[in-house]
């Protein structure tokens, strides 16, 4: 019985030294899944494959999209040719898209388009100055995709897929 | 990339100057500067490439290159495509301590009209690469592959241009993509074989390739090709033209080299004249890239048709690396074997000589033609260790560390004997 009441007063002094630990423990796993959170927020904020409203394809599939930014596929469902729009190369978007797409990083999509550009085998997507132009580009040409980090605000521009996680 | 209006801006002429070109013209480039020196003072005597002529001098010449590529648009489904490469050519010091400073000499590599046909299939008509490894396209071009040069054991051909036509086909069945493509055309030029030039003609050269990629991370390659052969070199002519089927041998001392001492033998010559000799080439490739780590190995092996002393070659390479953020290091190990493409061939040679001659079997011609065939054997053997470094999107640090050894096995060759060499090498790689 003493014993009992020695074990229960250990594990209740033990509670009340563990509980200050405990409390660090959980308020760093919220600040770690809050991170993760808004850092997943991030990472996940989708992207928008569009292209032009007089084009009649409605939905492309993943590999429609690295295909056509691969410089696999040329032409679209209905074979007209694609005129494919890119952001520069320091866009932030620009980066996400193609680790999304392709899980490769600046340095991979440079080294794999040196190696399609310098056989002469195909043209690099079009650098856009930024993602309003690239938005126009769309709007004014049926033969474009582009994509955006935003919903479009435009009825001139269909979205075709939705990037929102990676390969 | 450059589009004309920045040129023009650039070199300060009015863009009216530069309208007949409306932005049809793009420029792109690469270009690397490479530095390197063999650490043991040792030189590698008969090693493939011309890149690996290093010795204990640091040189950075061997291997750097600055080189532009024009693409005009002259329609919507026909552009001009023309490439120019400067490269570097090393100083060389001659038997009295002069050197003769190195400089760039720069060249069309490439030009070429490029033709879509339709949404699958484009053409190639001109100056263009041969299609013969999975580098093969890009072999200069510095970025686009994670060693200062690719492996030279199977990098090892002499010829990398062929004048033709080249067809490229796009296709994406299920979750692949592939990318056939034939040629068919020549070549007819010097190629540098052991730094000298060599008179080498490719008639009928076709072949054909195919590439297939899976979700991005597994390539595999294979190919098909052949041609025919006209191969001229010094020593070998000499031997063939002036010993077999002539009447005196001027390699060989006297009294052999007087006039009217042999019998022409002109049937014996021509087992061994590389004249239009049928050559095959089948190659495979794979490269795997997933979860950070890189495997790639390619393999390849050239047959001659036919007697001839020229060598049978089976080179490979296997290299896996794994890459940490933008540093990839590799380690890779490759083979090149030279063997006699038909040994027996000798045999019929030897046999002409021996019958019919005033010398019989002790002709010396006998061990002049042995030592022709004996020469071909060779086994070159690379290890290396490999970093990359990705600075920006375009520009790639690298260091690479080889150690060269051609096995001494006098089973299989006579006349290389052990050689080996340690080359460092390190520069930076770029593209624009």
């Amino acid at each position: 019985m003493k014993k009992l009441k020695i074990r229960a007063a250990q594990n209740a002094s033990a509670k009340y030294l563990r509980l200050p630990v405990l409390r660090a423990l959980l308020a760093s796993l919220w600040l770690v899944l809050l991170a993760g959170t808004i850092s997943s927020a991030h990472a996940s904020s989708p992207l928008y494959i569009i292209v032009n409203v007089a084009n009649p394809a409605t939905e492309f599939s993943r590999k429609d999209v690295i295909g056509l930014y691969m410089g696999r596929i040329h032409a679209f469902a209905n074979g007209d040719r694609v005129v494919t729009l890119d952001l520069p190369r320091e866009s932030e978007t620009r980066v996400r898209f193609y680790k999304l797409l392709t899980g490769m990083s600046p340095a991979q999509i440079n080294t794999y388009w040196a190696r399609l550009i310098f056989t002469g085998q195909t043209s690099a997507p079009q650098p856009q100055a930024d993602e309003t132009a690239m938005l126009e580009g769309v709007r004014h040409n049926p033969a474009a995709i582009g994509y955006l980090s935003s919903t479009p605000a435009s009825s001139d521009v269909r979205v075709v897929f939705v990037l929102d996680d990676g390969p | 990339m450059l589009s004309i209006k920045k040129l023009c801006a650039g070199i300060g002429i009015g863009l009216a100057s530069c309208g007949a070109a409306r932005a049809a013209v793009i420029f792109n480039g690469f270009g690397q500067i490479i530095v390197g020196t063999t650490l043991d003072n040792s030189r590698p005597m008969n090693v493939r490439t011309p890149a690996y002529a290093y010795s204990a001098d640091p040189s950075f010449l061997s291997e750097s290159l600055f080189a532009l590529q024009t693409t005009a648009t002259l329609s919507d489904t026909l552009s001009a495509v023309a490439q120019i490469v400067a490269s570097g050519v090393p100083g060389e010091k001659d038997t009295s301590g002069s050197v003769t400073p190195g400089n760039f000499q720069p060249e069309f590599s490439w030009a070429y009209l490029h033709g879509e046909l339709d949404n699958q299939w484009s053409v190639n008509l001109g100056r263009q690469r041969l299609p013969l490894y999975r580098y093969s396209g890009y072999l200069q071009v510095g970025v686009a592959y994670p060693w200062i040069r690719p492996p030279s054991s199977v990098y090892s051909t002499p010829i990398n241009n062929f004048d033709g036509v080249l067809l490229n086909g796009d296709f994406s069945p299920g979750d692949w993509f592939l990318h056939p493509q034939f040629f068919y055309g020549g070549f007819n030029g010097n190629a540098l074989i052991s730094a000298t030039p060599v008179s080498i003609k490719l008639n009928n050269l076709g072949g054909a390739v195919i590439e297939a990629t899976y979700a991005n991370w597994l390539t595999l390659r294979a190919e098909f090709g052949g041609g025919q052969l006209t191969f001229h070199t010094a020593l070998p002519d000499q031997i063939i033209d002036d010993c077999l089927n002539a009447t005196a041998c001027a390699t060989l001392p006297a009294p052999y080299n007087t006039l009217n001492i042999f019998t022409p033998l002109p049937a014996a010559a021509d087992v061994l004249r590389s004249d239009n000799k049928w050559i095959t080439y089948t190659s495979a490739a794979f490269e795997l890239n997933r979860y950070n780590f890189v495997l790639i190995g390619e393999i390849n092996e050239q047959r001659i048709i036919g007697g001839s002393y020229l060598a049978n070659y089976r080179n490979y390479y296997i290299g896996a690396g794994y890459q940490f953020g933008r540093l990839l290091p590799m380690l890779t190990y490759s083979r090149g074997r030279a063997k006699n493409s038909d040994p027996n061939s000798l045999n019929i040679v030897t046999a002409d000589i021996t019958a019919g001659n005033p010398f019989g079997a002790s002709d010396p011609r006998i061990l002049v033609v042995q030592g022709l065939f004996a020469q071909i054997s060779t086994i070159d053997d690379y290890y290396e260790f490999s970093l990359r470094y990705d600075l920006t999107a375009t520009v790639a640090l690298k260091l690479d560390y080889t150690y060269y050894a051609s096995p001494a096995d006098p089973a299989i060759f006579t006349a290389q004997g052990f050689q080996h060499a340690q080359i460092v090498s390190g520069g930076v790689a770029f593209s624009f």
